[in-house]
């Protein structure tokens, strides 16, 4: 089981890391052309959750690493599976967030 | 191997059909017809909630987490949808 979750993980942590990418070249784009949070409402709620999205990703990554080095111990406790459970958990609850923030800023107009 | 077994190979595939599904929506559409853009968004909203709920239940594993669990993971993507679309389609 924690193999099959690491495996998922890593996928969605290489599918972040592209979107990371993504976001930094969006955000320098729209910062040249003068678009900023108080350009509109459109643009601050923009900035606002892409940017919030930002820290939990950074955060999400920071727990990944974590794991990835806590799985490569000799021994796994079962205090240890709590641990991969809650952080792969955690992961996918980041990923949610990008399913329903991506159509609602991208996609619906 | 045992990960290709997994039902949550399955769900990922399926999620990558419906992410499909919502470029179709959103790249097929007339640009002038208020009506029909109005109905390719609720699609892509709908689509995004529909993956939200098999992300829950499959990926977070609150398909075999206690009833209480289960019952907040899947009333939550049909409320929150629903107030979304809602507040869309009729504002």
């Amino acid at each position: 089981m924690p193999c099959a979750r690491s495996g998922r993980a890593w996928r969605g942590g290489v599918r972040c890391c592209s979107r990371w990418r993504f976001s930094a070249a969006e955000y320098s784009e729209k910062i040249g052309h003068d678009i900023t949070p108080v350009t509109n409402n459109f643009y601050m709620f923009y900035f606002m959750l892409t940017g919030i999205h930002f820290m939990h990703v950074l955060l999400g990554l920071g727990v990944l690493v974590f794991l990835w080095l806590r799985s490569r111990r000799a021994s796994i406790t079962p205090g240890d599976i709590v641990l991969f459970e809650s952080g792969a958990t955690f992961w996918h609850m980041v990923d949610l967030l990008w399913i329903v923030l991506f159509p609602l800023l991208y996609l619906m107009k | 191997m045992s990960l290709l077994r997994h039902p949550a190979t399955g769900v990922w595939l399926l999620l990558m059909l419906a992410t499909a599904l919502s470029w179709w929506f959103g790249t097929n559409h007339a640009p002038d017809a208020s009506q029909h853009l109005l109905r390719t968004t609720f699609m892509l909203g709908l689509i995004a909630f529909v993956k939200v709920s098999f992300v829950i239940m499959y990926f977070m594993e609150v398909r075999t987490a206690p009833w209480a669990l289960r019952m907040i993971g899947g009333v939550w993507p049909v409320a929150v949808g629903a107030a979304i679309l809602i507040v869309y389609v009729t504002a």
